[in-house]
Formats: structure tokens, C-alpha cells, sequence
């Protein structure tokens, strides 16, 4: 792959690959980092690119995992169950009145999902990927991705209604 | 609206295909949603919001904060530097250097270079003028060694005369 076909082919997914990225380590700074990271890492092995089928899948498996490096080295214990870790900062209702309090309220608990399913979510519904690719970058099987889908939807939802009840009530 | 109460109970299991989700999010985008659906209408909103993310506009975010600090350090930096001049220039008035020489259309102030550009283009004309008048001083040797032809004339006279005068004896 020569100059002219990487800046047309991988140069174009940076957005892509900075929001997977910051769905990740949640850190606008340190997605940056690892998208000019692996920007770097693929231009260093660009002569190998050619041989890789699809390439936007491979350089967001190779994101999630340059992420997954960053987050065991900074920050190991990250991912906290989600019930314990909202308890500490969950808004008052009152405090929520405003739409978007309530966003930015819904991209806590995005936040704090576990990190397959933080990952799988944003595929999903921010990306939308199929089923099969976001198997493929998160490196399991398309029940595996299903079922992961399905909890962290059902935790969201679960969330959203305990806020609402107490905000209407 | 049972078919959105349907697609959400299908999303929220997991099984909605691309299409209906689509379908899902163009229906929270409207300004108006039923009450019993409000509940969810930020959460679609994030996923908007996150999709239109950026990595430039995460740049050009950041370079605007800092932008007010960058004014007044800047402001500062600048007004001290002044400062600092308008001292030294009161303490020692700067004794200008009026002098220049224009070099290939170019304005050269540094004196040494100057003085040495001179030297060496005046060197050039002095070999020029050497070099030049090398021919005029062949002429002049040539000249001076005519000198003894110009005097032929007079010895011819003066042979003459000798011949008239030993005719006349004999």
C-alpha cells in the first residue's frame, strides 16, 4: 500500500476509529493518542495492508486492542459493575429536569457498562454495524455479541426507569 | 404507535435489525414523542450525538478554550518585551548604522562583508586593467624601438649633403 492509497483508505476512518477509541478509555486525550498511535503503527506496517480483506474491521479490532493495552496499563480496575458504581453518582431527579442533563446523565451509564458491552453498544447503535463485523472486531462469536447487546440495552433501560419513576414521582 | 412499543421491546432484547432501529431513531429525532416514550428519547439522542462526533472537532474545541488565557499571556509576553526595549533604548540610544552597499539589488550593512566584496571587485578590475594593457606595452617597446628609424630622414639628408659637398671639392 503506497502513500496515496493510505491517506484514501485508512486516513478516512479516523473519526471512526477516535469514537470506538474514545468509547473505550472515555478520555477525548487519550483516544486522540491512540488513533495517531495507530495511525502510525499501520503506516510503519502499511506493506502488509494489502493483505487484509476487510480493512475497516481489522483497524477497529486493532484499536479496541491498542485501547484495551492503554486501559490495563493507566487504569486497571476501570470497568466497576455498573449498580455499585452509580449509586455514588447518580444525580438527584430533580437535578435531571433538563434534557440535557439527562444526556449527558445517559452517557455516564454508557460509560459505565463493562467494556465489551460499552463496546458492543457503540458499534451498534452509534456505528451500526452488523451483528457478524462487531463479532469479528471484538473477537467473539455473534451469540456472544447478541447476548452482550441485549444485557447492556436491558441495564440502560433498567436505569432510565428507575430515574424517571423518582423525577415523576 | 404499538409499532414503536414493539420495535423498543424488540431493541431492548437485542433483536431489531439495523433497519428497525433506524426506523427507531428517526421517530426519537422529532421534536415531539409520546409521553410514555420521552423515557428513551435521550438515549437515542446520545447515540446521534455520539455518531456526529469528530476527531478535528474535538481539536478545534480545545483550541478555542484556551484561546482567552493565550490572549492575555500573549498580551502580557508582548507588553513586557517592549518594555524591556523602550529601557534599553533610553539607557543607550542606538548608534545606527547608516551605512549600506546594494549588492546584486540586495541591501548589505554588515561592513566587513561590504569592505570585502570591495576589495575583491576592485582586484578583479586591477587583473581586468592588467590583463588589458599588456598589449599597450608591446606597443610602446615597439614605439621606442622605432625611435632610431625616425632619424633615418636626417641621416639621409645629412648623407646628401656629404655627397654635394665632395662633388664640389673634386
Amino acid at each position: 500500500m503506497d502513500a496515496a492509497q493510505f491517506n484514501s483508505v485508512i486516513l478516512p476512518l479516523t473519526d471512526q476509529l477516535f469514537r470506538m477509541a474514545k468509547s473505550i478509555v472515555c478520555n477525548d486525550e487519550a483516544a486522540k493518542d491512540a488513533v495517531q498511535e495507530l495511525n502510525a503503527k499501520l503506516w510503519e506496517n502499511r506493506s502488509q495492508l494489502d493483505k487484509v480483506q476487510n480493512l475497516t474491521a481489522f483497524a477497529m479490532k486493532s484499536m479496541r486492542n491498542l485501547c484495551l493495552d492503554w486501559l490495563r496499563t493507566k487504569k486497571p480496575n476501570r470497568d466497576v459493575p455498573l449498580d455499585e458504581n452509580l449509586i455514588a453518582t447518580m444525580p438527584n431527579p430533580h437535578q435531571l429536569i433538563e434534557q440535557k442533563d439527562m444526556t449527558n446523565y445517559v452517557k455516564q451509564l454508557i460509560d459505565k457498562l463493562p467494556e465489551l458491552q460499552r463496546t458492543i453498544i457503540h458499534l451498534r447503535d452509534v456505528e451500526g454495524l452488523e451483528i457478524s463485523e462487531i463479532a469479528t472486531i471484538t473477537a467473539t462469536t455473534e451469540n456472544a455479541v447478541s447476548v452482550n447487546l441485549s444485557r447492556a440495552r436491558q441495564k440502560l433501560r433498567k436505569e432510565l426507569m428507575a430515574i424517571w419513576n423518582e423525577k415523576v414521582m | 404507535m404499538k409499532q414503536i412499543d414493539d420495535l423498543l421491546k424488540k431493541y431492548f432484547k437485542g433483536k431489531t435489525t439495523l433497519q428497525e432501529e433506524n426506523f427507531l431513531k428517526s421517530y426519537f429525532r422529532h421534536e415531539k414523542v409520546l409521553p410514555e416514550h420521552e423515557i428513551y428519547k435521550s438515549l437515542f439522542q446520545v447515540f446521534d450525538e455520539k455518531a456526529n462526533e469528530k476527531m478535528a472537532e474535538k481539536d478545534s474545541e480545545k483550541k478555542v478554550l484556551p484561546k482567552v488565557k493565550r490572549f492575555w499571556k500573549q498580551t502580557v509576553a508582548i507588553s513586557g518585551i517592549a518594555a524591556a526595549l523602550l529601557v534599553i533604548f533610553w539607557l543607550k540610544p542606538i548608534e545606527k548604522n547608516e551605512d549600506f552597499v546594494i549588492v546584486n539589488g540586495k541591501k548589505i550593512e554588515n561592513t566587513q562583508f561590504a569592505q570585502n566584496y570591495a576589495l575583491e571587485k576592485l582586484n578583479n578590475v586591477s587583473n581586468t586593467l592588467e590583463n588589458n594593457l599588456k598589449p599597450l606595452e608591446a606597443i610602446t617597446t615597439v614605439k621606442s624601438s622605432m625611435e632610431p628609424v625616425k632619424k633615418i630622414p636626417q641621416i639621409k639628408k645629412r648623407l646628401e649633403k656629404i655627397e654635394e659637398t665632395i662633388t664640389l671639392n673634386n
